[in-house]
């Protein structure tokens, strides 16, 4: 698989493999924590990934 | 042996904590918390994502703070890792009563601590039967809760519910009809209705920090967080009330220790966001008119507070983004009308402070935003602290 950029998962850190053929809106999800990430824009050889909003049942207090 | 920080993603608090780590030179150990398996078998456990094995991360970690934002993740995140001999921060008994607001009044009515008046009826407001219709209950519900709390100014709170969701108030028999039939089991509330008296709180509430380190008393900060305003009968500030930084009188501070050792018992450490209310009733201290024109003062400041907040590179610019939220906050905190509000609760809460009344408790309060930056506490240090003291109390520091 040919692969962009690469670009790094915000909350463990881990490298994220994007494909190349990546398109606007496809999530990806991280190997290392199970983070969704959604493609925001592929430009060039980069690529802007943005975290997905998930609706918790419960969040925060 | 270390600290292990556990969640299912990270919010400006758990970022908050791994910076404040960082500075106070701690390695934290990062455990995720949902897409993972936790297996277990006659051999030991793993515990793995698709593409790591974070097995030998938590063997390594002696401690683990616990920052799950879903409760019920929290409680099963707590009962797994301390099954795996680790000490969580708050511990699974913290954890449980805190899950729900009747367990938690329960322990302050137990030990003398005023709470509202709370009526459980442990009856759903509608019930499916057999041949596939439905029994309503609602008008019994209402008479039983009217029996014991009047029919005026009845608080309906889901048993679990956070930021101030579903918390509704029913002025008269009508209302609490209307909201007992919109009252479905739900994972917030599982079974049965909560109903509560109307505080007459005026126009704000505490939340006040405890917390206790391993072989030390129970800390209470000087400091609370009131959220306040005219707005809604609720003072979560998750509906946009405003927030002050308040003194808490001795008194007050004595009886949320003896909340936290309630709640806390046995366990070596712990930290809990307490939320009270005054029942001011008709003891104010001044006219609303006035006070409501200095909230009307603060609300430009208040909203450029807010504005970042919501800003969508909290995450991706933390570091810029935190410093202008300090910014945005210290301009808030610099206006007259700040201390003006501030003073009145304060003088407010001094009078009525026997009139106090304890109603919840929060085993992962957030504190980035607000706690820390209006009442001055950045609970990642005591939350680093309660864990070191752990570590030092069972490996001899």
């Amino acid at each position: 698989m040919k692969t962009l950029e690469k670009a790094r998962c915000p909350d463990c850190d881990a490298e994220l493999e994007v494909p190349e053929d990546a398109m606007q809106g496809e999530i990806l999800t991280c190997p290392g924590c199970g983070l969704e990430l959604e493609v925001k824009q592929v430009k060039g050889g980069s690529v802007e990934l943005q975290e997905l909003g998930i609706e918790g049942e419960d969040w925060g207090e | 042996m270390s600290i292990g920080i556990l969640y299912e993603r990270s919010e400006t608090d758990e970022m908050g904590i791994k910076l404040t780590a960082r500075e106070l030179g701690i390695n934290l150990a990062y455990i995720p918390f949902r897409k993972v398996a936790v297996c277990l078998d006659k051999n030991g456990y793993s515990f793995r994502s698709k593409g790591k094995t974070y097995s030998k991360v938590i063997e390594d970690v002696h401690v683990i703070l616990n920052r799950g934002q879903s409760k019920n993740r929290r409680l099963f995140a707590a009962n797994i890792l301390e099954a795996l001999g680790k000490y969580v921060i708050n511990p699974p008994r913290v954890e449980f009563i805190c899950y729900s607001k009747l367990r938690t009044i329960l322990h302050f009515w137990k030990e003398g601590i005023k709470t509202p008046r709370t009526v459980y009826v442990p009856c759903d407001s509608h019930e499916p039967t057999m041949d596939g219709s439905e029994i309503h209950n609602e008008e019994e519900i209402a008479d039983l809760i009217e029996q014991e709390l009047g029919n005026r100014d009845i608080v309906i709170k889901p048993d679990a519910g956070t930021h101030g969701k579903k918390v509704k108030l029913a002025k008269a028999r009508e209302d609490l009809l209307t909201i007992l039939g919109e009252t479905e089991p739900s994972i917030i509330n599982p079974v049965g209705i909560l109903a509560q008296k109307l505080v007459q709180k005026w126009f704000y509430d505490l939340r006040i920090i405890v917390a206790k380190e391993c072989g030390k008393a129970p800390h209470c900060y000087p400091t609370a967080l009131a959220r306040a305003g005219f707005k809604d009968f609720r003072t979560n500030t998750f509906l946009g009330n405003m927030v002050f930084g308040v003194n808490l009188p001795p008194y007050i501070k004595e009886v949320a220790v003896k909340c936290g050792e309630t709640i806390g018992r046995d366990s070596k450490a712990w930290l809990i966001a307490f939320d009270a209310m005054i029942d001011v009733g008709e003891n104010k201290i001044a006219d609303d008119e006035p006070i409501k024109a200095e909230f009307e003062k603060l609300e430009s400041p208040f909203n450029a507070v807010k504005k970042i907040k919501r800003k969508g590179t909290k995450k991706r610019d933390f570091l810029n983004w935190n410093k202008k939220l300090e910014e945005a906050f210290q301009n808030y905190k610099n206006q007259e009308a700040y201390d003006n509000i501030k003073r009145i609760i304060e003088e407010s809460v001094e009078r009525n402070k026997h009139n106090i009344l304890f109603h919840e408790a929060n085993a992962c309060p957030e504190f980035w935003e607000q706690t820390r930056l209006v009442a001055g506490i950045n609970l990642a240090v005591p939350l680093l602290r309660c864990a070191q003291s752990v570590i030092d109390s069972d490996y001899g520091g």
